[in-house]
Order: C-alpha cells, then structure tokens, then sequence
C-alpha cells in the first residue's frame, strides 16, 4: 500500500526557520547544523514504503557545478529526470523496511555544501498513526511547541526534534500602572501556555502571531484579547474597566433573584463576575466586539435550587440582558433524606446533586435577540450528625447525588426527584477492583506498571480527580472505585515495556482482571534547540492524541524527558490512540 | 720569437681544469624515542627516529623495516615498514605463525642520498621484547554515585600476550578499596557480568556507602609472569540532592495576591522533576533509579485542605463546572524521593525548597478562582 502523502520538504540546517516553531527533523530540518543554510532536500514520496522507488533532488540556493551523491555511504549515479541532468536528482529502489541515509556534497562547496538526510521506509502493510508531540523545553530556552507525527504500525522510528528559542518578549501589564494579571499565550500554531504576572513579565514566544488573553486579577477591570506579532508586539498590555453590560435575573417565578452570578464569554474571553443585587440586577465589564457569538452563564445561589442556566447567542450587549428561568421543573426539598451505608447514617457527608435538565432551563435576551438556555444541575449540601440532608432545594428532574462519606470516599446515587417523593441515599463504600497489569504477549506481569481511573459522567461532575495505583511485584493494582460510578481506565508503563491501554467507560466490576498494554513502537531521538550548542536535558516530551478535545487534549498517552544528553525515547501504540 | 714559444703553453692554460667530486656515503642511525622505556610485545605506537647526515648536503632518502624475531629467527617479511624519519610501529606482534612468541624485535634503516651512494652499514638495532602488562579499563554505572545506593564498578582486563579468560588459568585479579583511608564504611561484592572471552575478562563489583567523599576503587591485576598493572577509579559519593520540580502547567502561583482563573476543565501538570535517583519521568528499565512520589492535596472554597489520597500520578484536572464563578480553589503538589524528606515548610507558603537553591522546589501551588 503506497502512501499518497503529499512530498515534503526537508529543510537542511535551517537556523533561519522563522516560520517553523519545533522542526520535526525526519521531516523538516536536517543535515548541517544551524548556520542559516537553506538548501534542501526534497524525498519523494516523503514516507516511502517497501518496494517504492525513492527520487531525491537537491535544491540548494547559489551557483552548483555538481553534486557528488551517496546513498548508505556508496556513491549514487543514478540521476533522475529530464530536468536533472545537472546531477541534482537521483533515484533509488526500497526494496524493504530499513532506513537510508542519503547525502550529497555539492561542487563548489561553500559554507553549506553537505547535506544529509535519514529516511525511514516503512512496512507496506502497515498503516499510519498520528499523534501530536508536546515538547516544553526549560522555560529559559524555547517556548512550548507541537508538532504532528506520522507513524508506521510496526516500526519504531527515530525523530530528532529542533526547537526554535523564538523570541523574548518582556512584557507588562498595566492600568495605569503595572498589576497583576493571568497572561495566556496562544500561537497560530502550537500549544497555549500561560503565566501569572505581577506586573512585568519576561517570556520566550514562538516566531509567529499569538493572541494573548489578560485577565486581570481584579475583578473590576475586564479580560483582553490582545494580537501579538514578532518584531511589532505590543510589550505592553493595558487592560480596564472595558464596557459594562447589564440586566436583570428572574426565578422560576419572575421574582428578581439576588445572588446570581453572570458571566460573559466570547471567544475564550471572559467578562468580569456579577453578582445580582436584591433587585436581581448586574453590571459585568467586557471587551467584545459585536461580531462574534457570546455566551451567558447564571450560577444561581445553591439555596434556590435552580439550575445553571447557558445559552450561546448573538447577544446585544448595548441592551440589557433579560435572563429569566423557566417555571418548570418545579424545586423538590430533599430536607430529611438519609445518607447510609450499610443502613448506617453518615454523618457530615457531602451530596452534590449534578446532572443536566431536558428541555429549556429559561431564556436569555437582549432586545431582540433570544436564546433557549440549557441547565445543568450542581447543588450541594452536607448531612448533618445524623446522617440527614437539611433544606436542599433541587430541580425536580431524574438527576445523580454523588456521594463524599469522606474525603476521597465517594459513592455515585440515582436520584429521581421527578415526583419529589422521599428519597433515601445509599453510598456503599468504594469497591477495590484489582488488575494484573501485562505486557502485549500476556506473558509477563509489570511491576512499577500503573492504572489510572478517571471519573466520567455524574461522578465527574462533582470531582475530576482520579484514583491511581502503581503495580507491585506480582503486576497488580489496587483501584478503590466508587460505587455506581464510571471510570475512563488508563493502563500504562512507564518503563515502555508497553504501550498504553485504554478503557473509556467502566465501573468498578468492568475492571479487566488482566490489563494487558498494547503492542508498543519506539519513538527516539534527540532534542535540540536551534542556536543552542549544550544538550537539552530536561525538555518534557509528551504524545497526545491527534484529535482529542478538553481535557483529554492534553492528557499524554505517553511521555518522557529528554536525559543529559538531550535523547528521549518512548512507547506509543503501535495502532494509534486508543 | 716569445711569443711563440708561449702558444702551447697559453694554450694549455687556456683550457678548463675539472676534477670530478666524489660523492661521500651519508651515515644513518637509529634513535630510540623513549630509550628509557622498555618494549613490550603487543605495545602500541612504539617510535624511533633516524639521525641521517649526508658530507656533500644531499639529502637522504630513509628507508625503515621491522621484523619480529623468535630467539635468532626473525620472520622473512617486515611486519611493517616506513621511509619518514619517525618510524611509528602502530602495534609490536605477539607472536609468529608457529604460536612462538616473539622476543625481539630488529629495526633496520637503510639511507641513500640522491646519488645513490647508500649508508653502508646500514642500521640494524635489535631490541629486547618484554612481557606485556595487564591492560585495565574501569567504569561505574552512569549515574551520579549516592550515599546508600549500590553502584556498579566494572573493569575490563586485557592483556596482549597473555590469555585472561581461560577458565583453567584464571588470571589474577585483585580488587581493593583505598580511600578515603579512614573510612571502612563500604562493602564490595562481586556482581556478574557477562562477555569475559580468551582475551577480554569483564568483571564488575557493587560498591555501596554510607560516608560521603571521593573513594578510590583500585584492581591489581598480574599476568601469569607476574608483570602488574594497577588502576583505579575514583568514585565521588554524594548525599542524595532533594527532588525538584523542573516543569509544570499550567502556571503556578507565587505571589500570594494572585490566582489563576479556572475557565476549562484543565490538567494540572508537573512534567520534569529533576532528581539523581527518582526523576520523574522514570528511566526506563534502571534497576536503581526510581520515580518521584507525588502528594496532591486540594483546599475546596471555604473547606480546609483534604490530601488526595488517591492520586499517586503527576497530574490533577479540575473542571470548573464542579464549583461555582468565584469560588477559590487551592491544588498542591509536593514531591519526595526514596528519603521521604517531610516537606515541612508553613502551610501558608506556597512554594518550599528545602535546598540550598532555593529555586529547586518541593513544592508547587495553584491557587485558582473559578471563572
């Protein structure tokens, strides 16, 4: 199966990459080290395979006599092309899986006249993986950076990475004088990553335009957007009270509600917090324009029982936002309702009641402009000595009580307030689920191998944080899981005797008895930032999935740092993320 | 009249007188570069050098050879020839075809200037060849030595004219501990260590202490004609270094008046700890490196702070959907190696180094406002 992908330019020795943030050298930079050369060599196709015919051309800016070609260090004659009868291009069989090394020595030589270049070829009956590559160097040395990969079921690959340090941008910001603030960096390209400033700031930042978000930590000025360009900036970042916006927040019953919280968001940009008087009025501060949707966020107080209205809407700011709950679901007091386990009351458990309503929460408007708000549902309430809920007004909808006995100890409950009827909790204590975790073969266990749980549905949203447990001699582990609730499981080694293995949904009794990790491939190399001549030790290297959103984004599959001889080496699926 | 009886005379003197020179024999001899030292078989760059002088300022073209002599029998064919005037032997042989092993080596030099004329005699000078030392090369396990941590010593024996892997000869080896002298706080056992053939012996010890400073692991090893070779290896044993947190995301905070507004569910993060025995992320498959231990801790808005047991990773999210905008949320991670050193700093502090550097820190804090 030849691979269609499209030819790749190979930079070689591109100190001046500007436009190139982490040079994946396998497929961008390569041969000489930095010194502003900017000839390269073009492979095609740029990921060969087994059996494929490779044309290699050389494209070296500057008068060229000749080229001296060698292929795995024997001299290659083969040249290719009508066009090439200058020596600039030749070709060569691939017969099988191996890698080749390719260079030329171009006549005159000049400062840049060798160039060299491995080229991995892959099993033809594999297919290709994709991943993304975090690198963070030390911070003093480069910024963030990502890059995609391509892999080859099957075949471990070597992919040196060349950094570029970017530039330093030293920064401030100011309202009227220097403050505190949260600075977030976003590339065009490339991870985000942030700082807390108090004030002045000193950075590393990618050669290309970011947009940089302020959020100030008083609450009275307003979060900024700001464009950052390479040689132009700005340095200095000024944020204030930005534009009011304002409106009223009505209950179920269209009485003001006092307590409210409302919060704007465009873009990633937040507004400030308002807090709705006794007369259900606020005033919040933004920095939006009006071409780009805004969403309205009301966190009710936790005594009304009303849910959390969101609606996303091309909102008038200039007119007052109407925000108004609808009359139905009616509240239900689950005041009296018992926390046991085992028939016993718990005392001074917490009850966090979540879950998201069907239908519309209420409506939020400006002028003419009107939108359906969902709600989403996120009360809490502690038990008293005796085990029992005091007031606790919920919406009446078929919702979920997660459980904390306490800390750490959490149970998962249905809780059907349709009918409002009595309710009683039970929060069985958690089950140990245990794991032989093993290698791909199934035929060796992992000591030091580990397991993590990740909430998932209505225990996630009460408590994000996982349950996690490091294998001992005989492979196992230990997961004390909470009952009813659903986990997303994460096997992995961090030894690389294995590749990760996933189990995106199961509660506790789904727990594999056996976890065997997934057939690996080895992704190596070594991390160099650009102009920088030491090693770079320390650089965090982190495989993400290609396509992953939230937190799962930046959750790595697999990852690593790079030793004092700036190599890192890892295990990946061999069959891409799981 | 006189003049005629001048003319043949005249004649005579008018003609050219030439006596051709005879061309002088230059001379050559051999120098020995380091006449001091004795040549051993299997030595390499063993170098001499020629002395040529020419009487008539010719210059003299050298011409060396080489052989290697058993008793009075020297092999017919050089082992090695040159025409500079160092000649640079790059290994002295061992032994003939036969298995005879050498005794002598026999330099010759042969000069000849640029008429021809050769040195006569030309240079023969007959060396004796000695035994050949016990060749040693010694390393220690990559890795910074600490206190209380085995660490692998090994060496690798050769020795040119000698078998040193022969199971029914072994050869003798002596391993010894000589500083710091005071200290006997130490053990030495053997480890195994694989790829000893008939002319490499691998060997290896651990060697484990409990006193800091720079011990001296020597090994003495003797051939079976008792030529000695000594080499040691100095160790440099250090306290174990506090762990540090290298890398983290997303921001932490350092100053008390500030927080980090939580707008997404995120992933806070630490990716590099530097440490010499338990870095985090672990070395692979090392049997003394270890990893970092992580104690995450949370303080809900208005709570107090509850330890996550559960967490054992380098890494919490938090969702801000499972608090309220505004409230406050304090996440803390503090790090330990093997010594579980008890990161002790005030509560309220929210970074700790118990180092030295106080940029190495143990522990990291996140304060963050839900937004």
């Amino acid at each position: 199966m030849k691979s269609s992908l499209a030819i790749a330019v190979l930079l070689v020795g591109c100190a001046g990459g500007a436009d190139h943030a982490i040079s994946d050298v396998d497929a961008g930079h390569g041969g000489e080290d930095a010194g502003g050369c900017q000839n390269v060599l073009i492979f095609d196709p740029a990921v060969p395979v087994a059996g494929d015919h490779v044309k290699v051309t050389a494209q070296v800016f500057g008068f060229v006599t000749d080229y001296a070609w060698r292929v795995d260090g024997v001299a290659n004659t083969n040249y290719e092309g009508t066009d090439h009868n200058d020596h600039s291009a030749i070709g060569f069989d691939v017969p099988t899986a191996v890698s080749h090394t390719v260079s030329v020595d171009v006549t005159p030589p000049g400062a840049c006249g060798h160039l060299d270049q491995t080229i991995d070829v892959m099993n033809p009956g594999g297919t290709l993986v994709m991943y993304r590559v975090r690198l963070t160097p030390p911070a003093e040395l480069a910024p963030p950076q990502e890059t995609l990969i391509q892999l080859h079921q099957g075949q471990n690959i070597d992919r040196p990475f060349s950094v570029d340090p970017g530039t330093v941008l030293s920064g401030t910001v100011t309202s009227g004088s220097a403050i505190s603030a949260y600075v977030k960096f976003m590339p065009v390209l490339g991870p985000a990553f942030d700082l807390v400033t108090t004030g002045a700031f000193t950075t590393h930042l990618q050669l290309q335009a970011h947009t940089v978000l302020v959020i100030p930590q008083d609450n009275t000025l307003a979060p900024r957007l700001f464009t950052w360009m390479p040689g132009m900036g700005p340095n200095a970042f000024p944020v204030d009270a930005g534009t009011p916006a304002g409106g009223t927040v009505l209950d179920r019953s269209g009485v003001a509600l006092a307590n409210a919280q409302v919060q704007l968001e465009q873009l990633g940009v937040p507004s400030t917090i308002a807090t709705t008087g006794v007369n259900g009025t606020f005033t919040t501060h933004h920095t939006f324009d009006a071409t780009d949707p805004i969403t309205v966020t009301v966190t009710p107080p936790p005594s009304s029982g009303l849910p959390r209205l969101t609606a996303t809407a091309m909102f008038d700011l200039t007119k007052s936002i109407q925000i108004s709950y609808a009359a139905s679901p009616a509240t239900c007091d689950l005041a009296g309702t018992t926390v046991t386990r085992a028939s016993a009351p718990q005392a001074n458990a917490l009850v966090t009641v979540v879950g998201a309503l069907a239908g519309t929460a209420g409506t939020i408007a400006t002028g003419t402009v009107s939108a359906k708000a969902a709600g989403a549902v996120h009360i809490a309430a502690a038990t008293n000595g005796s085990g029992v809920l005091p007031n606790m007004l919920v919406p009446r909808a078929s919702l979920s009580a997660v459980i904390s006995v306490a800390a750490g100890d959490f149970a998962v409950a249905s809780l059907d307030t349709s009918t409002c009827a009595a309710q009683a909790l039970d929060a069985p204590p958690p089950t140990v689920a245990i794991a032989q975790i093993e290698d791909p073969m199934g035929t060796n266990v992992l000591p030091g191998a580990r397991a993590e749980a990740m909430p998932i549905g209505a225990l996630a949203l009460a408590n994000l944080v996982p349950v996690e447990a490091t294998a001992g001699a005989n492979g196992h582990v230990s997961l004390s899981l909470a009952a009813g609730a659903h986990y997303a499981l994460h096997f992995f080694d961090p030894g690389g005797r294995g590749a990760p293995h996933d189990y995106p949904d199961e509660t506790a009794a789904g727990v594999p008895g056996e976890a065997l990790l997934n057939k690996a491939i080895a992704i190596s190399g070594q991390v160099t930032v650009i102009g920088f001549p030491n090693p770079v030790a320390n650089a965090s290297v982190q495989i993400l999935c290609s396509a992953c959103t939230g937190v799962a984004a930046s959750q790595p599959i697999a990852e690593t740092a790079t030793d004092s001889t700036g190599a890192y080496r890892i295990a990946v699926p061999d069959s891409g993320p799981m | 009249m006189r003049v005629n009886r001048l003319w043949p005379l005249a004649t005579v003197l008018t003609g050219c007188f030439y006596t051709d020179p005879i061309n002088q024999r230059p001379s050559v001899s051999i120098h020995v570069a380091d006449p001091g030292a004795a040549i051993a078989r299997g030595d390499h760059d063993v170098k001499f050098t020629a002395v040529a002088d020419d009487p008539d300022g010719d210059s003299v073209a050298l011409r060396w050879r080489a052989y290697a002599c058993n008793g009075t029998a020297c092999d017919a064919m050089e082992f090695q020839s040159g025409t500079d005037t160092t000649f640079d032997l790059i290994e002295v042989p061992l032994a003939n075809a036969a298995g005879n092993t050498y005794d002598t080596l026999e330099i010759r030099l042969e000069g000849q200037d640029a008429l021809g004329a050769t040195a006569k005699p030309s240079q023969v000078l007959d060396v004796h060849l000695g035994d050949a030392p016990p060749q040693i090369m010694m390393r220690s396990d990559p890795r910074p030595p600490v206190v209380g941590v085995p660490i692998g010593i090994y060496a690798l024996v050769t020795d040119p004219d000698d078998p040193v892997g022969s199971a029914t000869h072994p050869y003798d080896v002596a391993w010894s501990v000589t500083s710091p002298p005071t200290s006997q706080d130490y053990t030495l056992v053997d480890r195994t260590v694989a790829g000893t053939d008939e002319t490499h012996l691998q060997i290896g010890k651990t060697f484990t202490t409990h006193t800091v400073g720079t011990w001296t692991i020597e090994l003495t090893a003797t051939d079976p004609l008792g030529m000695q070779t000594v080499q040691d290896l100095m160790v440099p044993v250090a306290a174990d270094q506090l762990p540090c947190v290298a890398q983290w995301v997303p921001a932490a905070t350092t100053d008390p008046g500030t927080t980090l507004p939580l707008t997404d569910p995120t992933l806070f993060q630490v990716l590099v700890v530097t440490d010499d025995l338990d870095p985090y992320p672990s070395v692979p498959n090392d049997p003394v490196l270890g990893t970092t231990e992580f104690h995450w801790s949370i303080v809900p808005p208005g709570g107090t702070r509850q330890q996550l047991t559960s967490v054992t990773g380098n890494a919490v999210a938090l969702d801000p959907d499972s608090y309220a905008p505004g409230d406050l949320v304090e996440l803390r991670v503090e790090i330990q190696d093997r010594n579980h050193r008890a990161v002790n700093c005030p509560d309220g502090d929210l970074t700790c180094s118990l180092s030295p550097d106080p940029s190495c820190n143990q522990r990291l804090t996140w304060r963050v406002e839900v937004r």
